[in-house]
């Protein structure tokens, strides 16, 4: 269980992770995986940041395909983060890009 | 609605440019471009219920980012929860409704977190696909508000957009 920092709100990081792992298979190939981390977006409110790695075909052709919606529905279904209290946020990048970066919060 | 149409078009521009290497100063700026053609689109449209069409200009000045997502992650709730209450069997008109409102209140919520960091946090670093996919939630809310602006529940969503909590 992780605290965050609004005190009234604790999150099972264990079923999120279990549900994550439901909806990247459901999405593969053109999804590789997904990660997740907790913390207050821009206003301040609890939230939940996916970080969606997807294959780079998948990658580009991002701006002719569903794939967005699909992942959104997918991990809202699996998550329900409106239930938790948490307002959810999505990114994309491909394999080749992280491949290119070194960033640790998405492998 | 040209200047949300224009500002639509830029973004897509800004986050195609640079074919193999794009700068992040482009990538940063597609994606606020993005986040601001949703924003006029919806007031420009939610002015266009004031009848004096000389007070337009005043009144959409009076929108602000803050309430404008408030509204927006409230209709957002309200509509997850129906959707898991309807009956999947269900095809309806309503439900089509709910879709494309849903698309519109969840992508302007995103895109204005995501413009709020392409903005204001110099630390993070985009890539291309996350530039296009913002753009094109920008793109796919501005499609599905095509399709439901004349519906009464889309109209009480613009409405909401003035309202401050009391």
């Amino acid at each position: 269980m992780q605290k965050l920092q609004r005190v009234s709100l604790y999150v099972d990081e264990g079923a999120i992770r279990e549900g994550v792992e439901r909806a990247a298979k459901a999405l593969a190939p053109d999804v590789v995986r997904i990660r997740f981390n907790l913390g207050e977006d821009w206003t301040g409110d609890d939230s939940i940041f996916f970080k969606i790695v997807v294959s780079d075909k998948a990658g580009r052709q991002v701006m002719n395909s569903d794939l967005n919606w699909r992942v959104k529905a997918a991990l809202r279904r699996e998550i329900e983060p409106e239930e938790l209290g948490l307002i959810d946020y999505f990114n994309f990048r491909s394999v080749s890009e992280l491949a290119q970066m070194n960033e640790k919060d998405w492998d | 609605m040209a200047l949300a149409d224009d500002l639509l078009e830029q973004a897509h521009h800004l986050a195609r440019r640079e074919k193999s290497k794009p700068r992040q100063a482009s990538l940063r700026r597609a994606i606020s471009t993005a986040y601001y053609a949703l924003f006029h689109l919806l007031i420009s449209e939610a002015v266009l219920n004031w009848k004096r069409s000389e007070h337009r200009f005043d009144l959409a000045r009076s929108f602000e980012h803050g309430q404008m997502r408030a509204a927006s992650e409230l209709q957002k709730k309200v509509l997850l929860r129906q959707q898991k209450m309807a009956d999947p069997k269900l095809d309806g008109e309503d439900l089509s409704i709910d879709y494309h409102l849903l698309k519109v209140v969840s992508n302007f919520v995103e895109l204005q977190q995501q413009r709020h960091l392409a903005d204001y946090d110099n630390s993070r670093v985009w890539t291309r696909v996350e530039a296009l996919n913002e753009v094109h939630s920008a793109s796919e809310a501005f499609r599905s508000w095509q399709i439901i602006r004349n519906e009464p529940a889309a109209q009480d969503y613009l409405f909401s957009l003035m309202l401050k909590k009391r």
